[in-house]
């Protein structure tokens, strides 16, 4: 089974904003773009460590995991592949999850 | 009361981390969890700016988009507050706001959605919610943060009215006048301890 990790803090950004690409480089669009679904492309399971930001706005969350339902990712498949580790704030992983299920 | 702006009319981190460091260094008591969220409200509302506060008719007489005010009343706490001069909160979404937290105060389940609600009301019409996907729900979650007590209370003043949030089962005022606000306000207060400065 083929594993990968993503560090937001390390391999995307310290400071996340915005949801849309139109909104800068550290927007959750681009986020998505660039290293969530080339991940779930090339890899069974996807672990994403969101420690060691400044914070995430709830736009930024939405888009970045509910945008892969929009982008036609099943809510099971993924669900069962994202594997979320967050040790900073115990409500964000299942913040993130109700954002996938709440996906449309 | 210490007190220092900001403003802007981008979104982009750099003076979100001005901000989050000034608030470490001037109320060190701050907890870590506490400015974490403190940059999530920052970054949400700043988004909800760009994207809700000024649409393409509507001229903007500011030079910038968006205003950040940080003080301290004598009790010690903080008062963060995120300000705009663009088309202000439409009264619909006070009021889903308030109907969504009575409805889960007496045990039952709403769904509430600021970009729909905002559509809708800026639109006049009800708007296609599969064309706006997830968009939204910026306010709701910092209610979600007043709920589990990382900050006090929310308030929220428009044009159109005033909503008080000060936690779930706790006290939600909304007043639906008019008021002289141009645009709208959206605060945060955090209780802390004196600034050592």
């Amino acid at each position: 089974m083929k594993q990968v990790e993503i560090i937001v803090a390390r391999d995307f950004s310290k400071t996340p904003i915005g949801r849309f690409e139109s909104d800068g480089p550290f927007s959750a669009e681009v986020f998505r773009k660039t290293l969530l679904i080339p991940a779930f492309a090339n890899y069974d399971v996807v672990t994403v460590v969101l420690d060691g930001v400044y914070g995430y706005g709830s736009s930024f969350l939405e888009e970045a995991f509910g945008g892969l339902i929009r982008e036609g990712f099943l809510k099971q498949d993924l669900t069962s592949r994202l594997n979320l580790i967050s040790d900073d704030d115990k409500f964000l992983c299942d913040e993130i999850l109700s954002y996938i299920n709440d996906s449309r | 009361m210490l007190i220092k702006q900001w403003a802007g009319s981008t979104v982009s981190p750099e003076a979100l981390v001005e901000i989050v460091g000034y608030i470490q260094s001037s109320f060190p008591k701050v907890d870590i969890a506490i400015t974490r969220d403190i940059y999530r409200v920052l970054a949400e509302l700043i988004t909800n700016v760009k994207h809700h506060a000024y649409p393409e008719d509507f001229k903007n007489t500011e030079g910038t988009d968006w205003k950040v005010i940080v003080s301290e009343n004598e009790l010690g706490i903080i008062s963060l507050i995120v300000e705009d001069k663009g088309i202000t909160i439409p009264r619909s979404v006070l009021r889903k706001l308030y109907s969504f937290h009575k409805s889960s105060q007496l045990g039952r389940k709403m769904m509430a959605d600021d970009s729909l609600v905002i559509d809708e009301a800026i639109n006049q019409r009800e708007v296609d919610k599969k064309l706006v996907g997830g968009r939204g729900k910026g306010l709701l979650s910092i209610t979600k943060l007043v709920d589990i007590s990382r900050f006090n209370s929310l308030h929220i003043r428009s044009r159109n009215g005033v909503l008080n949030y000060y936690g779930t089962n706790k006290a939600i005022d909304l007043e639906l006048q008019k008021t002289p606000l141009d645009g709208t306000s959206v605060e945060v207060r955090i209780a802390t301890m004196k600034p050592t400065a």
